[in-house]
């Protein structure tokens, strides 16, 4: 069981490390806190979004002020799974060869996965085992992943020419999805101003241990959530399915697959990091409200008819939102 | 301190009450809905008053089929997280109540728990309107409780129309001709000695079924008296609008037939008048048609006649009355009870409306069709011989028809001779009870003199001819013979 002290700890040294991001980052409150949340689920995230709304520099903002160690992989149609995960190389030793591991750039604390879906599915699946394991396996080895670990990617909805759109298996691996939003005018003159200034811009320093991100990661384990809302969570993802009774009727005629029991757990585990991001001591229905669309939009798969005309499936979910009530 | 167990009971207790309340309501509001309409169905849809008990019943079985559903709602299990969620969602206690109930639950002792129960100082002020009674229950209940009054004020309040007649109509109403007769009777009781013979030749035909051969006095015995008690019946049947609704054509052949039991009791009268003039038992039977309604002239001839003190008097007051009467009766024909030529032809509804053979009578002669035989039309006076030697059973009477219906065929059963009486009087023959399809029409009695020993010489030939036209089975004749027997030998 979490102590008060750890819990205190915890709670403060999340707020430095909103505050260190919100440094460099304008806005973008929603990603920082998909970020974050991902963070502390142990889990991945997705940022979806034009180019130069600075979903790089998020995730490297992040990396700094945890003081973890930080990849980039820019992901490219050449690129090959062992560009990712490490190579076995042929390496001479008081003369004597002998293969020796070299590990990709997923090795690392924080990795951003960047235009994630210009590369293969082939090199994209490479990064499965990592994601979901925290292993990986080269050569007949298996390779553990230091924690805290999180895989951050980043994709563009435009240009989709040469790319390939994630499979349903590879992409419901990440914990949430989050659209980067284009900033409001207050804050476009915000990052004018942070960017042209003489000073440059500095990532953070780090505000947060890895032990304090473990710590937190249990104290969201141990975060309460009432029976009432974890059925609640469950009616929710029921209701996205085209097949239930309780689907909206958009669903029933949009939808081809709705969300799986994965979905269920990251809206729990979601909304139980939110309310720890927040300060509260148990779950409550506005933290489930702000992580189900991150939590399930991306678990959503159109039909024929869906993708011909072009539905969003954000507003799925808000049909669904407003359809399904707690009690 | 929050005592969140005491809490709990609290919540599980109103929950109770609340489910209870939910199934309470729509089981009371049926129940005395459906107790509401038995009141009504009981008071107004029921000639008679529904026992007091019912008023309980009608009134408490609601009420305990709804406490029972009360009790079973109560019994339904209590889903504590979700009403909490509820009760959370209430007063915006951001699930923090089932939370706690959550971590309780777990038996985890950890920092969270502590905050979520410092953050909960007491239970929520307004934590009952997570758990509200709905209008709608309550709108429900109110319809079923006024139902339930409304229902016994139904039962309890006089209604109109409710209880008993007043006692003056009652028994006309509900009594029967036969029941009437006997019981003026016994408020006014015939005189042990028999009157002098005051029959009527024709009996009152009414809508009402006669009364059975048992109930009914013998024709010899029913004097002037019954008649006129069988006329004062059916008028007041006719006044009071009783279910028989006697027309009025009926009511003036009613008159008529007293009219005529009068004559024929004045002329007896005066025949046997002697030297002592009117007796006692003479001037109660000439007061009894005093109870009627009469024309004046014969109303104040009577009471002359009740006033008379000497037989030349009497005599001569008798004379007058059956001067009177004489004038208002029908011709000879119609007296016998025996329609007019004319009449055969044009449906007379009364006599349609009570005589079994009259509809088929007028359809026959209205469709053209020989009436008995079917070869022929009836000739003049042929109808009631023709038509009646049909069968009832639609059957044609081959030796009737052919003997009066037909045109070649001899007139002897086309008029019935002078003295005769119709009767449609109901036989008894053989095991089967009751044969209404047989008319007498004549009883060869009434002009014949007594002989010494006080019996009626009865032309039996007349008769077996009679029984022969009318077709009755020869074997049946002696049970006719019987019955003649008696009546005029003084048997009954």
């Amino acid at each position: 069981m979490i102590s008060e002290t750890d819990l205190e700890r915890t709670h403060s040294a999340f707020e430095r490390l909103q505050q260190a991001i919100a440094s460099v980052i304008v806005g973008h409150r929603a990603t920082v806190r998909s970020a974050l949340i991902a963070l502390l689920c142990r889990g991945n995230a997705i940022f979806e979004g034009v180019p130069g709304l600075g979903k790089t520099l998020l995730v490297r903002t992040l990396a700094g002020a945890l003081g973890l160690r930080f990849a980039r992989i820019q992901f490219t149609p050449d690129l090959m799974p062992a560009d990712i995960i490490g190579t076995d190389l042929i390496t001479e030793e008081n003369g004597r060869r002998r293969f020796t591991f070299s590990p990709g750039p997923v090795f690392a604390n924080i990795v951003l996965a960047d235009e994630i879906n210009r590369a293969t599915p082939k090199t994209q699946s490479a990064l499965l085992e990592a994601m979901e394991e925290r292993t990986v396996s080269v050569g007949g080895r298996t390779y553990p992943l230091e924690e805290p670990y999180v895989v951050l990617a980043t994709q563009n909805p435009i240009e989709m020419e040469g790319t390939y759109p994630l499979p349903e298996a590879q992409i419901d691996r990440f914990l949430l999805k989050a659209n980067v939003e284009f900033p409001t005018l207050d804050e476009m003159i915000e990052i004018t101003a942070r960017n042209t200034e003489p000073t440059p811009l500095r990532i953070p320093d780090p505000v947060v241990t890895a032990d304090e991100i473990l710590a937190a990661r249990r104290a969201v384990r141990e975060l309460p959530i009432a029976a009432g809302l974890r059925e609640y969570v469950s009616r929710l993802v029921f209701a996205t399915h085209p097949n239930d009774g309780s689907a909206p009727p958009r669903i029933r005629e949009y939808v081809e697959y709705g969300g799986s029991p994965r979905a269920a757990i990251a809206l729990v585990l979601g909304a139980k990091a939110h309310a720890f991001l927040d300060g509260a001591s148990n779950v409550r229905r506005s933290d489930i409200s702000a992580v189900f669309r991150p939590a399930l939009n991306h678990r959503l798969v159109l039909n024929f008819k869906g993708d011909a005309e072009g539905v969003s499936v954000g507003d799925l979910l808000d049909d669904v939102w407003e359809r399904v009530t707690p009690v | 301190m929050f005592d969140f167990s005491q809490f709990l009971i609290d919540v599980e207790r109103r929950a109770r009450r609340v489910h209870g309340a939910s199934l309470l309501a729509p089981v009371l509001c049926v129940s005395s809905l459906a107790a509401l309409a038995y009141a009504g169905i009981a008071v107004y849809g029921t000639p008679r008053r529904p026992p007091l008990w019912t008023i309980g019943l009608v009134a408490g079985l609601p009420l305990l089929v709804a406490l029972i559903a009360y009790l079973a709602g109560r019994r339904r299990s209590v889903d504590l997280p979700t009403l909490l969620l509820r009760i959370d969602d209430a007063v915006g206690a951001d699930a923090a109540l089932s939370s706690l109930f959550e971590v309780r639950r777990r038996g985890a002792d950890s920092a969270f728990r502590r905050r979520i129960e410092s953050r909960l100082s007491g239970p929520p002020p307004r934590w009952r309107e997570g758990l509200p009674v709905r209008a709608s229950l309550v709108a429900v209940t109110a319809i079923g409780v006024a139902s339930l009054l409304a229902a016994a004020a139904v039962l309890m309040l006089p209604a109109a129309g409710v209880g008993p007649l007043p006692a003056a109509v009652s028994p006309i109403v509900t009594e029967s001709p036969s029941s009437s007769t006997t019981e003026r009777d016994r408020v006014a009781p015939r005189p042990a000695a028999a009157p002098p013979r005051m029959e009527s030749d024709v009996p009152l035909q009414g809508d009402d079924p006669p009364p059975s051969e048992a109930d009914r006095p013998p024709l010899d015995d029913r004097g002037l008296r019954d008649v006129l008690a069988e006329l004062e019946t059916a008028t007041s049947d006719a006044v009071l609008g009783s279910p028989t609704d006697r027309s009025p054509e009926r009511l003036a052949a009613d008159e008529q037939r007293a009219d005529r039991a009068l004559s024929e009791f004045l002329e007896q009268l005066r025949d046997r008048l002697g030297a002592d003039g009117l007796s006692e038992e003479d001037r109660r039977a000439l007061q009894e048609p005093l109870g009627r309604p009469l024309p004046p002239q014969t109303r104040a001839a009577l009471n002359d006649l009740l006033r008379a003190d000497n037989p030349e008097r009497a005599k001569e007051l008798i004379d007058r009355l059956l001067g009177i009467l004489g004038g208002t009766l029908p011709p000879e024909a119609e007296a016998l009870g025996e329609p007019p030529a004319s009449a055969s032809s044009e449906s007379d509804p009364v006599d349609d409306a009570t005589d079994p053979f009259a509809a088929f009578e007028t359809d026959s002669h209205r469709d053209g069709e020989p009436a008995g035989h079917g070869s022929s039309p009836p000739s003049d006076g042929a109808d009631a011989t023709g038509d009646r030697g049909d069968r009832a059973d639609g059957a044609v009477d081959e030796s009737g028809g052919n003997a009066a219906g037909s045109p070649t065929a001899p007139d002897v059963e086309e008029r019935p001779p002078a003295g005769f009486v119709e009767e449609d009087a109901p036989a008894t023959i053989g095991p089967d009870g009751e044969f209404r399809e047989f008319l007498t029409r004549g009883v060869p009695i009434e002009t014949a003199t007594p002989g010494a020993d006080g019996a009626i010489p009865v032309d039996y030939e007349r008769m077996e001819s009679i029984l022969r036209a009318r077709a009755v089975p020869p074997a049946d004749w002696n049970v006719v013979r019987d019955y003649f027997d008696a009546i005029t030998k003084g048997g009954s």
